[in-house]
């Protein structure tokens, strides 16, 4: 019995390799569109941070310009209320208490109810 | 739980109707400090009889205040009486004229060891007035500007930066007419200052603001 042999001319190729088109771009190109991406997300982030920071030393000084008026307000209506609440005393206790064992000025702690309303 | 017989809700009612009906049996409206209050509305006699549920709300939604004036012998000083925009938008120009009261107003206060609401009298008026100088200038000398400046402040919740453009005239106006620079301690040099950039980061519009 005749051995089977290779077909005259030898057996055609076998294709064994995959053979897909590479799609898109190139992975290091991906890469650095990525960290070109993230640079400009962290430039444009640093300058709102810098913005910020000078928004904010604004403000601050706008407000430290007027404290000192605000304060000097507040502080002669404390004054003011004092000075009442001395005369209040002195009339109804005939003479004048010292509460506290300082000279400083201490915010009272009760204040003066009017019986009837004032505003 | 049985209610004593005075206090069943019926005889409440009946003694709230005759309480209403004399009114003079309540206490006087005027000062009280030196009268004790009749003995039926006394508040411990209430309170023995009875408890704190069945007890009558006390509302006060009176505005009180001590309107005593200022004893002579400290000199007056017109307040400055504006709002908190129409200070923000002068600020600048308030710290510009002023500094120099402020500083001194407030080592007054740092060195008076909590003494300075009485000892820093004098320098608190110095600084009050000078900052109304400021207001009453530019009130003749840029109203428009200012006006505008607050409005615009007044409808962006009080941010400088949605506000440039009425901003930048302001400035421009204090400038030419008072003299006064906006300036901010501490700004770095080489950057153009926040307040004259044309476009502004975080306000609402996006593009050039002026």
């Amino acid at each position: 019995m005749p051995q089977d042999m290779p077909p005259s001319g030898g057996y055609a190729q076998v294709q064994y390799k995959r053979n897909i088109p590479a799609r898109g771009f190139k992975p290091w190109q991906y890469m650095l569109g990525m960290h070109a991406i993230m640079a400009y997300g962290f430039y444009r982030y640093f300058q709102g941070v810098r913005e910020q920071r000078e928004l904010a030393r604004e403000k601050m000084w706008s407000r430290l310009h007027i404290m000192p008026l605000l304060q000097a307000e507040e502080d002669r209506d404390q004054v003011r209320r004092y000075y009442a609440d001395k005369a209040r005393e002195k009339e109804l206790l005939g003479e004048e208490t010292k509460v506290y064992n300082s000279d400083r000025f201490i915010r009272p702690t009760f204040g003066y109810l009017p019986a009837n309303a004032t505003k | 739980m049985r209610l004593p017989n005075h206090l069943t809700p019926a005889n409440q009612l009946a003694a709230k109707e005759t309480d209403l009906s004399h009114p003079q049996t309540r206490s006087s409206p005027k000062s009280c400090l030196n009268c004790t209050p009749p003995p039926d509305q006394s508040p411990l006699s209430r309170q023995a009889t009875v408890t704190m549920a069945q007890r009558d709300p006390q509302f006060n939604q009176k505005l009180l205040v001590d309107t005593t004036p200022m004893p002579d012998h400290i000199p007056k000083v017109e307040e400055i009486g504006t709002t908190s925009a129409f200070l923000a938008s002068a600020s600048f120009a308030i710290g510009a004229r002023c500094q120099a009261f402020n500083d001194d107003y407030m080592k007054c206060k740092d060195e008076a060891n909590g003494r300075g609401e009485f000892d820093c009298l004098k320098e608190g008026r110095k600084v009050t007035r000078c900052a109304a100088s400021v207001i009453k200038d530019i009130n003749t000398h840029c109203m428009q500007e200012f006006q505008a400046h607050v409005d615009c402040l007044e409808n962006n919740n009080q941010t400088f930066f949605n506000c440039r453009r009425p901003e930048q005239k302001l400035n421009s106006c204090i400038f030419d007419k008072l003299g006064l620079k906006k300036e901010v301690p501490g700004t770095p040099e080489n950057q153009v200052p926040v307040w004259q950039r044309p476009k502004q980061m975080y306000a609402e519009y996006p593009g050039r603001q002026f």
